[in-house]
Formats: structure tokens, sequence, C-alpha cells
């Protein structure tokens, strides 16, 4: 089976978290692995199926299109995935590249997204332990 | 003012077009969720409506419906929708300034390799045709998922073209049908969706739960062996959302409070 690239939006509401302080409830993943094994879509604790050479892309949309948000890094295990910041040529904005270096197998291995939202200073990161995950078994 | 509530549909366009079917291939989202939006990340959301009346017991305004659909493999609504455009002719002005150092040089002993060289790293990007529902085509580069145009002759393997993001055709049902909702497509500033989104005007003095029905075009990514441009084919489905319209008086979502002015903070 050949490698894939699998993209993974995270949608936030922005307005949401800003105002209680926290992403608790404002924030959800979809994949386009669904078919391919994926579980959790629409959900904080999406595990996204993937093999080893697989391509990952992350990029994050607000609720409401006046609202900023990016993704300020993503902290997951090197040893399974790197991860690299990209930029859409003449654009300022950004997505994130995963290569997928080791296959999980039945594993979960857990990951965090830092985002920054709006003018808030400082960025802000899921609360543990409903985080995504990325697992092996892609049959797609 | 009346209350704005936007309604976001994202489609997983291969899993939809394998299945025939948008159903459990959407998810959709909106922002009203502290007011009590149910199905957040589902096909089943429905929507919080807080009708009539203010907490003082005023008459509420109308509230607006503001629907967007995109795909998991598009590109990012964010990015300029003439994104493609813009690309190109980065990417002719790179080829048009190859060509002419290459002529600047053209008296070097050699400038035929130079030239030969040159040429053979132009790369053309690689075009294909959207079929419209009215039977019309409109071309199209191709573009990955990082943004950069796709090599003209290659045969991209599908998943690493951005797919063509879905577009909203229409808003019927129930809802629609009853006089709750007044779905209409406007033309917008921003060019997210060529410049054009639907909305629709709620009546909210009917407290029930309406369901409405999107209609949404897809596109299937077509590659011909026979036929050297690939071509994008039209795939028309529909989906259903609900709307919980409610007699709960209406809240501004700064104060919690009814209508009138905001809060104003103390100067720093």
């Amino acid at each position: 089976m050949s490698a894939s690239l699998l993209r993974i939006m995270v949608v936030v509401d922005v307005v949401g978290a800003l105002a209680t302080d926290t992403l608790d409830g404002s924030v959800w993943l979809v994949d386009s692995n669904k078919t391919g094994g994926s579980t959790g879509e629409g959900t904080r604790q999406l595990k996204t199926a993937v093999r080893k050479g697989d391509q990952l892309v992350w990029t994050a949309m607000s609720l409401e299109c006046e609202a900023y948000v990016a993704i300020e890094a993503i902290a997951i295990d090197p040893a399974y995935c790197e991860v690299t910041r990209g930029v859409y040529p003449g654009t300022d904005i950004s997505y994130w590249l995963g290569r997928i270096k080791k296959d999980p197998g039945k594993s979960m291995v857990p990951y965090n997204i830092l985002f920054k939202l709006g003018s808030r200073a400082g960025a802000m990161s899921l609360s543990v332990p409903d985080v995504p995950a990325i697992t092996g078994g892609r049959t797609d | 003012m009346a209350q704005q509530l936007g309604i976001i549909v994202i489609v997983d366009v291969e899993a939809a077009l394998r299945a025939g079917t948008l159903e459990g291939c959407t998810y959709f989202f909106d922002n009203a969720g502290p007011f009590g939006t149910s199905g957040m990340g589902t096909d089943k959301l429905v929507s919080a409506i807080n009708g009539t009346h203010w907490q003082d017991g005023s008459q509420a305004s109308e509230h607006v419906l503001n629907f967007l659909a995109t795909g998991v493999t598009s590109l990012p609504i964010t990015l300029p929708r003439d994104y493609q455009l813009h690309r190109t002719r980065l990417q002719e002005i790179a080829t048009l300034a190859a060509t002419r150092a290459v002529a600047g040089n053209a008296a070097k002993s050699n400038a035929a390799s130079d030239i030969r060289t040159t040429l053979a790293r132009i790369r053309l990007p690689q075009l294909s045709s959207i079929k419209l529902p009215s039977g019309h085509q409109v071309e199209h580069v191709l573009l990955n998922h990082f943004g950069e145009p796709v090599s003209e002759g290659a045969t991209p393997d599908t998943s690493h073209v951005a797919q063509l993001p879905p577009v909203i055709t229409g808003i019927s049902g129930e809802a629609v049908e009853k006089g709750i909702i007044y779905p209409a497509q406007y033309g917008s500033p921003d060019l997210v969706n060529g410049g054009w989104y639907w909305s629709a005007t709620v009546a909210t003095a009917s407290p029930k739960v309406w369901s409405y029905t999107l209609h949404i075009l897809l596109y299937r990514f077509v590659q011909d062996p026979a036929n050297r441009e690939p071509r994008w084919e039209p795939v028309p489905l529909t989906c259903e959302g609900r709307l919980s319209i409610s007699s709960k008086p209406m809240r501004n979502g700064f104060t919690g409070g009814g209508t009138g002015f905001l809060p104003i903070g103390m100067p720093h």
C-alpha cells in the first residue's frame, strides 16, 4: 500500500474559547481518512489511522470568519511523527506538515495543538487527556 | 440588530462521492453552542434559535443564518478564492524572468546550452476543466495541498490534488415551504465562494424544530488516460439541517442580557 497524504481540519470556536479562557468545548477535528479507519471524526479525540510514510497536513478554521486562529505548534512524539510549519506561498496562512516515521501499530500516539487566537498574547493548548491521536492500521 | 448565526458544513468529499450520499459524510457546526445548539461536529446539527423576545419582554429582531460549505481536502477558505490564478501568475513571472536572463546572455559562447537548460526547466501548471451544471466548461489550475501548482503532464495521485470546494446551490425543505426561513444568495466583497454566499432570514415566531435541505454541488476529479486534461464532473447532492426555534428570550452574546448598549470598559 502506498503512502497517502491525509488532511486534518481543526475547527475552533475562537469567540467561545476567548470568552471562557479554555478550549474545552470549542475544538473539533475532522480528517480525510474516515474510510481508511480513522475514528472520532467531528470530535476533539480524533484518532487518525496512518501508515509509515504518510503525510499529515493540519489546517485551522474559525467558526466565525472574522476571528483569527492559527496553529502555533503541534506537540507529538517525534519518533512517530516529525512536524514542520509551512506557509501557503504568497500569503501568511500556515499549515503544519507531519511525516509519519514509524507505524504506531495498535498504539495510540496522542498529540496536543497550541493555538494563537485573536489578539490574545499567549497561545492556548488542549487540556489533557482529551486530545487527538494517531494510530496505525490505515486500510485505505 | 439582527442576531447573526454562522452555519458551516464541512464535507468529506471523497467519502461522499464513494457513498453517493452526504449522509455520514458531513460535519455541521454553528456558533450558537452557548445558546443550546446540539449535534456539533455531526450531520445531525440542531441550531438553537432563541426567538421572539428579549429578556425585558420587548419584541426581538429577526435571526439571520449565514451558510458556508467547505471540503476536508479543499484548500483553506482563508486563502483568496482566486489563489490558483495568483499562483499561476507567480509561476509565469518566474518563467519570463528566466527567459529574459537567457536572452541577455545570447552572445555567450555557450548560449545555446543555456537556452536549452532554461527551456527544459520551464514548468507549466496542469490545467483541468470544471464542468458546470449548465454544461459550460471553466479552466482550473490544479494545486496540491501546499498551494503549489501541479506540473503539466504529470498524472497526479488524486490524494495529492486539493479538492474543489463544495458549493451550496440552494436551500429548500420544510422550513422554506412553511415560511420559517427566507433563503437567498447574496453577493459579498469577500471572494470566498466566488463572492457569493447563502443567507436566510428566520421568522422566529413559530417555536418548533424545523428542518431545511441544503443542495450541495460536489466535483469528482476524473483523469482520463485518453484525454490529457483532467476534468471535474459535477455531482449534486443534498443534506439536511434543523433549527430549534424556541420562545426563550434572545440573549446578547456579549452581555448575556437583552438588547441595548454594550458594556464599556474602564479606560486604561
